[in-house]
């Protein structure tokens, strides 16, 4: 439990050094709880999208809510999938997330327009590819974390 | 974990359900009531600004150790030359005096009277770029010193922007040249009102809305108006530095300069007028 706080705190470090650059920066925390959800896929992790969800909005000076309700159904889609992401290789694994965070971003930017905010599409678009991109490495030094650790 | 191979889905709907509604009750809440968020607050006092002092502790540590090497004959040089330049403004100050009595003398024909600034306090910058996508930056004051929402920042040429966000000990502001900030200003040669809207990607602003037909030249000094109370009155905002009338069009494309060298300024005035400001 505690390494899995220990890279959420790693994520919210990285996200707020890239915060100046706005919304191409990859989405860090969603894909250190997209890993945490398929290695255990447990319902805390629900909370622990959430949480983090909200800390980004703070970050982010957004209306709060906005991408914990993004994250959180991620992360449930996540872990009622996460049975056949387990059985593709990551290079796989990066189309995917990269495809369903694609979709994340349109359900972010609609959400925004509902409330009346206009959103950087192609920002949004680019952080999308770079966050398949960032999959690989992220999904490396967890799977290290988590077995030189033993976190179940 | 001993389980068979292919259990049954492990996530709960009903938890998916709280969460999602718990995610739309905060964003109606936070629409609803935007100043009341003491969260936000709380979590970028407690949380962010450490992470943030971490972060930049390396990149600061160099910075002193640069500024260390600075002499102490360095300091009395300029010492002795602020001595003197502030010699020069004392004198030029009592003539600004007499011209500040005629100018409000002059403008109380238009029931425009000067406002003198009142409530100034110092602060200096932190970060630039805090808000993403927005011409934006961080400083050194806030709840503390009884820093208010949209209260005017400037520097000491000209204006900055104003207060967006506030924390314990930092607030954010957004400044003139982002392309959502506007300015209620007037044309200070032909008293015109306009509006001065900010170009994020040149860091210019230009002036919206301004007739082909209008009187403007370059050169022109442009200052705030104080109208819908969020500005304080008669600050410079810009200088005129380009007019490109096109006939097909109603409005021309007038470029202004910020007079304040906003993307390098390091010390900040914070100000309020004498009634105090709105919200």
């Amino acid at each position: 439990m505690i390494i899995i706080l220990l890279s959420i705190i790693l994520g919210l470090i990285l996200t707020l050094m890239l915060l100046p650059l706005g919304y191409i920066a990859p989405e860090w925390l969603l894909l250190i709880n997209i890993y945490w959800a398929i290695a255990l896929p447990t319902n805390n992790k629900l909370l622990l999208a959430f949480v983090s969800g909200y800390l980004v909005d703070i970050m982010y000076g957004q209306v709060l809510g906005l991408t914990s309700l993004t994250y959180v159904i991620y992360i449930y889609i996540i872990l009622r999938l996460y049975n056949s992401l387990r059985y593709m290789t990551v290079t796989q694994q990066m189309v995917v997330i990269s495809f369903f965070i694609l979709i994340k971003q349109h359900f972010f930017v609609w959400s925004n327009s509902v409330i009346g905010i206009d959103s950087e599409y192609f920002d949004l678009l680019i952080s999308a590819i770079l966050s398949g991109i960032l999959w690989l490495p992220i999904y490396c030094i967890l799977r290290y974390l988590r077995r030189k650790f033993q976190v179940s | 974990m001993s389980s068979p191979i292919f259990k049954k889905s492990v996530t709960n709907f009903y938890l998916l359900l709280l969460l999602i509604i718990l995610s739309i009750a905060s964003i109606v809440f936070d629409k609803k009531y935007p100043t009341s968020n003491n969260i936000r607050v709380a979590v970028n006092d407690y949380i962010f600004n450490p992470i943030q002092f971490i972060i930049e502790s390396p990149a600061s540590f160099i910075n002193t150790i640069i500024n260390e090497k600075k002499t102490i004959n360095d300091m009395e040089i300029e010492i002795s030359r602020l001595k003197k330049e502030n010699l020069k403004i004392k004198a030029n100050l009592q003539r600004i005096d007499v011209l500040e009595n005629e100018v409000t003398r002059l403008r109380s024909i238009k029931a425009l009277a000067i406002k003198k600034i009142k409530n100034i306090k110092i602060a200096e910058v932190l970060q630039r770029d805090v808000i993403p996508n927005k011409k934006s930056l961080k400083m050194n004051i806030g709840l503390k010193d009884n820093i208010k929402m949209g209260q005017t920042v400037m520097g000491v040429n000209g204006l900055i922007g104003q207060v967006v966000e506030i924390n314990s000990f930092t607030s954010k502001v957004l400044l003139i040249t982002d392309s959502s900030s506007n300015v209620p200003a007037i044309i200070a040669r032909t008293g015109q009102q306009v509006i001065v809207r900010g170009e994020s990607q040149t860091n210019m602003m230009e002036i919206a809305f301004l007739k082909n037909e209008a009187d403007v030249q370059k050169g022109d000094l442009i200052v705030t108006s104080g109208q819908a109370k969020r500005f304080i009155p008669s600050i410079k905002v810009g200088r005129v530095k380009d007019i490109v009338k096109n006939e097909g069009e109603r409005f021309s494309k007038v470029t202004l300069i910020p007079l304040e060298s906003i993307n390098s300024i390091n010390e900040v005035i914070v100000t309020s007028d004498e009634d105090g400001m709105i919200k």
